[in-house]
Formats: C-alpha cells, structure tokens, sequence
C-alpha cells in the first residue's frame, strides 16, 4: 500500500465504530456545554453524515459501489473544511487515517471527473495561467515590495509569502519583512519563480495539478540552493509538511515565521519595547497546528489489530506550531493572553477552507469562532495565517458584534 | 423500500425540512457495518432530528399510522445493525441537548438525552459536583448511558449506574408522553419510583424514547478545571492529593482478598472488586497499536 488511493484506506473505513470522538472535543480539554463540539459541519448540518465518521462511511459505500455520485453528494463531501479535527481526536484513541481518508475520496471524486465543486475548478484554472488562486497578474506577485526592504543574494533562506498575502494582504508580507529585518536574518525572496503552494487544489482532490505546482516549487528551491524555508502562511506551511513529501523527500527545512520569531526572542536578537495594552485570545490556523506534523510516507501492512509493519509515524496533532505564537504574544509588553475552550489540536476552523464554494457556511464557520473568542473575554483574536484573516474580515464586514482581529505580525511589528 | 412521499412529507410538517433527509448518501452513516458486528446493515428509509419532546410524540404517532419502524439514537457509539427491518426510520435525537436544571441543593441534573458527558461533567465540576460514567467515551449521551442495567466497572464505588436515573420523561411506544417516578405527581425530579406505582418493569430499553431524564450528583472535592498536562494523545491529569488518592493492593489468594474486605467493611469504608482487564490500562498507556502490541 503507497497510501495515495482510497483503497489503501480500507482499514480506516472498517474499524471506525463510531464512537463519536471525531465530532467532539476531547474529555481531557472539556470546559462545559459550550463548545464541546469540534466538527464545523456536523455543528451546523447536524447529520451524522456531515462529520468525520458519516465522511468515510460514505467513501466506503462508494469505493464499494453501493452508493452513485449526484450532486448533493458532490456538494455533501465539498462541504467539510478539510480542517482535521476529526482526524486529531479520532487518534486520540484509534490508529485511523479519517483526513487522509477524506482527501483521497475527494481525489477519488476528480480522478472520476465527479469532483472538484465548479470553484474549486476555477481555482486550477487561475493558477493554470497567473501561478496564484486569486487570478492576478503573477509580475505583480512582489509588488509591494519597496526599496527599504533588505534582501541578500548569498543566503540559502527564502522568505515564500504565498498567493494570499501577496495580493490581498499584502500587508502582512511587509511585516514579515520588517521582522526578519529587525532580527537581522540574512535572506531573499524567489521573485516570480515562486508559484502558488498548492494548498487549495491539494485539499479539494486535485492532486496532479497541485503535484506540479509542488514539483515546479521545488525545482526552485533546489536551483536556488534553497536550505530553510520561510512563510507567513499557515496553508502554505501545511502544504510543505503535509503535502510536498508526498511528492519529493524534502531537504529544506521549513519554519513558519512564529517559529522564527521565537528563535529570535531566545538569541536576543529580537525584543519588544512597545506595550500594546490588549487582552488577546490566539486562534490556532488548522494547518499550523494539528495538521503542521511533517508527513513521513508509509508503505506497509495492516496486519490483525491494527499492526502497521513496518511501524508508522503518526500525525496526530502533537506537534504542531502551538508554543510559539503564545510565547510571542505573551512576551510582548501589555498583552494578556486568554484561551478559547477549542484551542491547540482540538482548535475549531476559521472556515478558510470552503468560502468559495460555500460562502455562507464559511461565514457562520467564523461567526462561531468569533463568537467563541469573545466568550472568553478578550477585545482581539491573533492568529497566523491570511486564510484566517480573510474568513474573520468576512464576519466581522457581515455586521456582528465587533471584536479586533489582527495577524501576529502586525503586533510583533507594532511591539518593535 | 422508501417511504412514501406524503408519509414524508407529514414526517417534514412536524421538524422542517433541514431536520429530516432521505438521501441516500446521509443515511450512510447509519448502516455502516459495524467492526464488533460483523454483518451487513439494513438502510433505514430517512433520518428525522426533532427538537423537542411534542415533535418526538408527532414523530411515534405517524410512525405507527403506517406502521413505520423506528429508532432512536444519539451518539451512534458502537452500534450496528441500527436498523432490523425494512421500512425503519431513525429519530436522531441529537437537537435535543439543553442542559435543563443542575439542582445543587438537592443533587440532581436534569438533561436532554443529546447532552454529552463532555458537556455535563465539566458544568458540574464548576459547581463542586460530578457523577460517574459507566464505561463510555466523552462524547456518549448522559441520559442513554444511565439506562443502562448492566455492570458497569464504576459500581465498586458508585453502585450500579442506572441507580443514578431519578425521574424521567418518557414518550411512549404509541406516542404519549409520560412522566415517570415523582414527576407524575408533581413533586419534581427525585425519585423513579413513586410515590405510587411505577413503572420501572415496564419501560425497558427500545421501548419508546426517553426525553427528559433527571440524574443524581455527588460532591466533587476535586478542581473546578481539570488542570490537564500534555497534547494527544498523551494528556495528564494530576488531581489533587488532598481529595484524591490510589493505593494499589496485591492480594496473592482469594481468601486474603476476603479478609481485607472484612476489616474494610468493619472499618465502614465502601469497597468492591473488580475483576479489571489489563488491556483496558494498556490502552491507556500507550500510543498505537503497534505500541500495545510491544507492551
């Protein structure tokens, strides 16, 4: 088994006995009734089918013919965030692959030219021709890059901002910038050899697409000698951990800019000065947290109860970027940090996943998630990723109850 | 076979169209052939999510007008062969999850069967209360675990877990809601049984839906938050001292355990045994299967 078709998932589909962990947060983590639940389309769709465990038994009748694609089924399985708390809390207690299950039921979907949603085809088109998702001219990809920035050509670091900070928020991009500056980082950016991660087309099923995206990028890396990997972006982030050594053994290492961040606050190369005076709560992005875990391809047996041979490497969310944006946020002058109930692994999504195709779930996706961070009192939400910043942007323009939100860059730069 | 269209359509009436589907790929979730069962699962005809206890009553009554199966579920945990016969519909009652009164004086919740034990424990906790769960994961109803009758591995100090099952609200097979024990006298939730005669006999497990259900409570002298350590799958939970405490005691025949027991029982402190299977701890203390497998 190479694990990259739904029939190398079989043993996921067969042993799940539907003990509900992959729609709940776990007992350990349990704070009340609010919040306990962790499945963004099982809390507001309600049917069993719309979680984890409805999401494989599906891909189970299907890959055994008992169940025929239409629509709404199309529609059913688009739906999900792709988000992976299902998958964390399923291994909490099981050695089950429910995500992975999950995308290769939707590659499944396109290999079949059932799949992707219409939008999600638009995505591999606009890439197709501009190399990002947001269909811009790709020579405008670094363009809010201004002569003050100090870039070096002798270095084996690069900065990768990714499609969405770029065009729409790009300044997020400049704040990267402005930090890794401050800690005198030595680095450079790949100017228009860098070309969307991925992500999007990689968690919607349309692998051969995002392969050569992956491939594209990592010649690139490559030929620039590139060594450590730098981004902003919690999707690009996942894609390099989770995706890329699904193509090529990487050999680059790769830190999201939280990570760096911290690394500089512990050389002393990086400090704060200014007091911000902000009571914050931090919204772990799905894909630096529980998904972020670099993905080690497996190929073996699945022998009587559930013996991997040879052993696997789990992902199961224990590793993820947790530690370092809350040591940031804590270290700077004047913030309070309070977390949310669903935070770290068990994290609900921002919705950032299925705007596209499912704009008015992505929205209620983030109005909850904001809902739940005022609950906890905080005047801000900081998170780390743009993808978050445009689902939050989205609820807060929709006319709710206003709260800050803010990347953790901005207050790092504000901090300075 | 599948219902037809103005059964469906009357079933629609009672939740609204977002709360019932027959589609084939969300009833996949309830036929999927369970690992512990082995067999292959009848599909049930539709999926109904009521709100309350009178949409539960429509739900029955229509059911038995044209003499539709039903049932009832919440948490799906480690069921199979939810469905016996064609022609079967299932009331998820999963809408159904207010928490409706926590009693601190006279200890006692009162809960919608789609209440978690991840939702009520911790509600608990906070108010210096707590219960034992028998034998089930966080995200298991509260209500359908207590009704349970059987052995459970919480008895050795708590008792047998549906002594904790105080009064309830119960929707009869043909669809008339009854309050049981102290409740159809008006004189709240405290009691199963009475005063008067009750019907405890009568109402076993898969008949009718229990709707409301009232659970006792003990002290807890433990933190308010469990102050839990680590990420999954290895969390730590260090309760404190002072309230909580675990004496391992090896006893190398069966007599000796009987004597212990005897001076346990002089000294009036309650004791039972268990006969607990190692795996269970096994599983608990290790990562993987391959990890268990080494152990």
């Amino acid at each position: 088994m190479d694990m990259d078709k739904l029939e190398d998932y079989r043993y996921t589909m067969e042993s799940c006995n539907h003990c509900g962990q992959c729609r709940f947060i776990l007992g350990h983590k349990m704070r009340g009734w609010e919040y306990a639940e962790v499945c963004p389309i099982y809390q507001r769709y309600q049917f069993d089918a719309y979680s984890g465990q409805g999401l494989i038994n599906i891909a189970q009748e299907l890959l055994e013919g008992t169940l025929r694609y239409d629509k709404e089924l199309m529609k059913h399985l688009y739906t999900c965030t792709t988000c992976g708390a299902c998958d964390v809390n399923c291994k909490s207690v099981r050695d089950m692959e429910v995500l992975d299950t999950i995308l290769a039921l939707r590659a499944k979907c396109v290999e079949d030219r059932q799949g992707p949603m219409p939008e999600h085809k638009g995505y591999a088109r606009l890439v197709e021709n501009t190399h990002n998702i947001n269909g811009q001219p790709h020579d405008q990809r670094f363009a809010w890059l201004s002569d003050h920035v100090s870039l070096s050509q002798d270095t084996k670091i690069a900065y990768f901002e990714g499609c969405t900070a770029s065009y729409l928020y790009p300044d997020t991009a400049r704040n990267v910038i402005k930090i890794l500056n401050a800690g005198g980082m030595r680095f450079t950016v790949l100017d228009s050899d860098e070309h969307c991660c991925g992500a999007p087309l990689w968690r919607t099923g349309q692998i051969e697409t995002a392969g050569k995206l992956a491939e594209h990028n990592l010649d690139v890396f490559k030929n620039r000698g590139v060594k450590t990997l730098i981004t902003g972006c919690a999707e690009c982030y996942g894609a390099f951990r989770g995706f890329y050594p699904r193509i090529a053994k990487p050999d680059f290492e790769i830190l999201h800019i939280t990570e760096v961040i911290h690394t500089m606050m512990k050389d002393c190369r990086l400090s704060f000065k200014n007091n911000l005076n902000l009571k914050v709560t931090y919204h772990d992005p799905c894909l630096l947290g529980r998904l972020s875990e670099l993905y080690v391809p497996w190929n073996g047996q699945i022998k009587a109860f559930g013996i991997h041979d040879p052993p696997k490497q789990w992902r199961r969310g224990t590793h993820g970027v947790y530690h370092a944006p809350r040591e940031i946020l804590k270290a700077i002058p004047g913030i309070e940090l309070v977390e949310m109930i669903r935070n770290e692994e068990n994290a609900f999504c921002c919705g950032g996943g299925v705007p596209a195709a499912f704009p008015d779930f992505a929205l209620w996706t983030a109005k909850e998630r904001l809902s739940e961070a005022r609950f906890t009192g905080a005047e801000a939400v900081i998170f780390s990723c743009p993808f978050c910043r445009s689902s939050f942007e989205t609820a807060i323009d929709s006319g709710i109850e206003p709260i800050q939100y803010h990347d953790i860059t901005e207050l790092v730069v504000q901090a300075l | 076979m599948s219902l037809l269209e103005h059964v469906y359509s009357e079933l629609e009436s009672v939740v609204g169209s977002e709360h019932i589907s027959d589609r084939p790929h969300i009833l996949a979730a309830y036929r999927h052939t369970s690992p512990q069962g082995g067999r292959k699962s009848i599909s049930p005809e539709a999926v109904i999510l009521p709100g309350r206890s009178e949409e539960v009553q429509a739900i029955v009554r229509i059911c038995n007008r044209y003499n539709i199966g039903y049932t009832s579920i919440v948490s799906l945990f480690g069921m199979g062969w939810l469905v016996s016969r064609p022609g079967t519909i299932i009331i998820s009652l999963r809408r159904m999850n207010r928490i409706l009164e926590i009693n601190e004086r006279d200890g006692f919740t009162v809960v919608e069967p789609a209440v978690r034990h991840v939702q009520l424990k911790p509600e608990l906790m906070k108010r210096g209360l707590s219960y034992p769960v028998p034998s089930v994961g966080p995200s298991c109803s509260v209500l359908a675990n207590f009704l349970g009758k059987g052995e459970r591995h919480i008895q050795h100090s708590y008792s047998k877990n549906n002594r904790y099952l105080l009064g309830y609200e119960w929707v009869t097979p043909t669809g008339e809601l009854i309050r049981v024990g102290s409740l159809a006298n008006d004189s709240g939730w405290f009691c199963p049984d009475g005063p008067g005669p009750s019907l405890g006999g009568l109402i076993q497990k898969g008949n009718g839906i229990f709707t409301k259900a009232a659970i006792a409570v003990d002290a807890w002298k433990g933190p308010a938050i469990l102050p839990t350590e680590g990420r999954s799958p290895t969390y730590k939970v260090r309760l404190p001292q002072d309230c909580h405490k675990v004496h391992i005691f090896k006893f190398h025949t069966l007599e000796k355990v009987r004597d212990f027991m005897i001076e346990m029982g002089k000294a009036e402190i309650g004791v039972g045994v268990l006969k607990f299977f190692y795996a269970t701890a096994g599983v608990m203390f290790t990562v993987s299967a391959n990890d268990f497998w080494e152990l």
